[in-house]
């Protein structure tokens, strides 16, 4: 035989094994990883369902507490307690791998006991007390905090055992083992929640909410689009379907040039609700106070007459515009439009009235019964007042309160607050925050 | 032996060893790209606003694409070495500040995110229908049955598909940066809809016995 043959022969060997060592070694390394990144997220699940039995447990007692408690303050301190642990709660169920729709009755249950029990804390704070009502609705969510607490000590207990989530979570509905199933005993027809009555944070009161705005009269599809063609005389329109959620409306599609929008006609008396689109801004001729102007022009030819310009904000390209009702010299911040303008052609490209649709009304009492001077006595003696406006303000879900608005300034930064034009005590402070993306109110 | 067989059997094993290899690679699930964007800490906005300067004053002569890539890079160690800054090709603050941008300290990562969410999700889509996902997630982190952030509802398990396959991680264009912030400023063309889907792919039963409160593009949205 030839030595160079014997050479390659060799030389092959040698490369031949250095590959698949290297090829093992790598796929070594990979499973290694996979094994240690999957221990790692199961102890995560792990930890969150334990973290979410012990939540549950120990609202299931501070309910039970509650439930025989007489005095405010211990009353004052199970509410926060539970307040606290339904919101880790929460946190809880959002990190397990489980359907949406296995979850969602007990992600409701635990979201609304928080949302009840902070409006039932605040009004101890306020000087109330806890109605017999109220103690029914305590009485059926404890019912309920002792059934979740069962099925979850259950599940506690399966994964203890040699149960694995990671190991459960790849075929969601198909096996009875898999880690979805196991919440079947949470769902409504086995626990029973209870349907609960309050105007707080996620409470079914703030979803449903009335249409103050609008009248019952409505209009038809012929009459929306003839409106649209006054408002929109230069643009190409044409309808494109309806929406019925929370608003009936007529939708259309509309072309100027390259750019295409959308917008959206209420059925019950006819005004543009919503109205934008894609706009492909180019570099600013309008100054943020032209935009102003436009857009309380722009409102004005839609109808909305009283509408003043109240804040603004450019972004990108754009201004914000916030439009408001002013009514005897009070801002009604209830019935705000946004309006968006281009800051090159100063064309009006986005306009949004879904909270003066919903708010709108004559207010009939808007004087304050303390003065400016008295509502002054609020604020701390080193802010600095810059200007001092009657507001009516929406309170955090459902009704309004009139108050004084101070914008201040303060160490540099610029705050509004605001006053109750009734009591003098402070409702409400916003601070004025500048980001990449424009100024925020926070 | 035969010589001609041995040279044969030697390259067949060569060949077994670079197909071996070459399978383990397309299989090995930590193989990516190379070729990505440097990590900058930087939203695509500010990276446009760094390349548009340097670009102005003749640094660098790439796209204004709002991606970090070695090109910016090298451009911004060329002004940092020129400006007498420390030349890590990083925009800092100092560097920020030398090239005439305000780095403001606090950054809109919800916008980001959402963002992030709606490009995933709706790049095809008309603008609206893009609003219209970003107004989704917002009116689920306000409804009772989901999580109450923004995180929290994006990356719930199970609900969106883009972030099961990654695709969430894209960086978002324009259209998604403007529709994620209509969306955040109150527009919500689907007026309370916190589910949709794409009647044409939707394989869930369940997700079909919600009632549609309007279509737009592909998407049907529904309560």
């Amino acid at each position: 035989m030839k030595k160079g043959a014997i050479v390659a022969i060799v030389l092959s060997c040698v490369i031949g094994a250095g590959a698949l060592t290297y090829a093992g070694v790598s796929w070594a390394t990979t499973a290694n990883n996979m094994g240690l990144y999957k221990t790692q997220l199961e102890y995560v699940y792990q930890r969150n369902l334990y973290e979410l039995t012990d939540n549950i447990n120990n609202i299931e007692s501070n309910l039970s507490k509650l439930k025989v408690s007489t005095d405010k303050q211990v009353q004052e301190k199970y509410l926060a307690n539970i307040v606290a642990l339904a919101n880790t709660a929460q946190d809880n169920i959002a990190t397990l791998p489980i359907e949406h729709n296995a979850i969602n009755d007990t992600t409701t249950f635990v979201n609304q006991l928080s949302g009840f029990c902070l409006v039932l804390q605040q009004g101890l704070v306020d000087g109330e007390s806890i109605s017999m009502d109220d103690m029914d609705q305590i009485a059926s969510l404890h019912e309920s905090s002792q059934n979740i607490k069962y099925e979850l000590n259950r599940l506690a207990v399966l994964v203890s055992t040699d149960y694995s989530i990671v190991d459960h979570v790849k075929n969601p509905n198909i096996d009875s083992s898999d880690f979805n199933n196991q919440f079947n005993g949470l769902n409504n027809d086995i626990v029973e929640y209870p349907q609960l009555i309050y105007d707080g944070p996620f409470s079914d009161s703030v979803t449903n909410k009335e249409i103050k705005g609008l009248s019952e009269n409505e209009i038809n599809a012929e009459e929306a689009l003839n409106r649209m063609k006054e408002w929109f005389a230069d643009y190409d329109i044409e309808a494109a379907g309806e929406t019925n959620g929370d608003f009936a409306t007529f939708n259309f599609n509309l072309t100027k040039g390259e750019q295409s929008y959308y917008a959206q006609v209420t059925k019950r008396d006819g005004i543009l609700l919503q109205f934008n689109g894609g706009y492909e801004v180019g570099s600013s001729q309008k100054t943020e106070d032209e935009c102003r102007t436009i857009a309380e022009t722009f409102a004005k030819n839609l109808d909305f007459s009283d509408m003043k310009a109240v804040w603004s904000t450019v972004s990108n390209g754009f201004a914000y515009v916030n439009l408001c009702n002013i009514q005897n010299d009070v801002i009604i911040y209830p019935d705000m439009i946004k309006v968006k303008v281009a800051t090159d052609s100063g064309e009006v490209v986005g306009w949004e009235a879904r909270s003066w649709a919903y708010n709108h009304t004559e207010r009939t009492n808007l004087s304050p019964i303390i003065n400016e001077v008295q509502a002054r006595q609020a604020l701390t003696m080193d802010v600095d007042v810059r200007t001092c406006k009657l507001a009516l303000v929406p309170n955090d879900y459902v009704g309004e309160t009139l108050t004084y608005e101070f914008m201040c300034i303060s160490d540099g930064a610029t705050y509004y607050i605001y006053v109750n034009a009734a009591t003098g005590e402070q409702f409400n402070i916003q601070k004025v925050v500048e980001t990449d993306d424009g100024n925020l109110l926070m | 032996m035969n010589t001609k067989l041995l040279k044969a059997l030697g390259l067949s094993m060569c060949l077994l060893a670079i197909v071996g290899v070459g399978v383990i690679g397309l299989f090995n699930p930590y193989t990516y790209n190379t070729e990505v964007a440097i990590e900058t800490g930087l939203t695509t906005n500010q990276i446009k606003t760094v390349q548009q300067k340097l670009k102005n004053w003749g640094y660098y002569s790439g796209n204004v694409d709002g991606i970090y890539g070695s090109q910016t890079r090298n451009a911004v160690i060329k002004f940092q070495k020129n400006n007498g800054l420390s030349a890590d090709g990083i925009v800092g603050s100092q560097t920020a500040a030398a090239l005439g941008m305000n780095l403001s300290s606090q950054s809109s990562n919800d916008l980001y995110l959402l963002a992030k969410c709606i490009h995933a999700e709706a790049r095809g889509e008309p603008y609206v229908g893009q609003v219209a996902i970003g107004a989704v997630i917002l009116n689920r982190v306000a409804s009772s049955k989901f999580p109450n952030t923004i995180y929290g509802v994006i990356y719930q398990p199970y609900a969106f598909t883009c972030v099961n396959d990654g695709q969430i991680n894209l960086e978002p264009n324009q259209t998604a940066y403007n529709a994620a912030r209509d969306a955040l400023n109150g527009w919500d063309p689907t007026y309370g809809a916190i589910y949709y889907y794409n009647p044409d792919t939707a394989t869930s039963s369940w997700i079909w016995s919600r009632t549609i409160v309007t279509t737009i593009g592909k998407h049907n949205f529904a309560i």
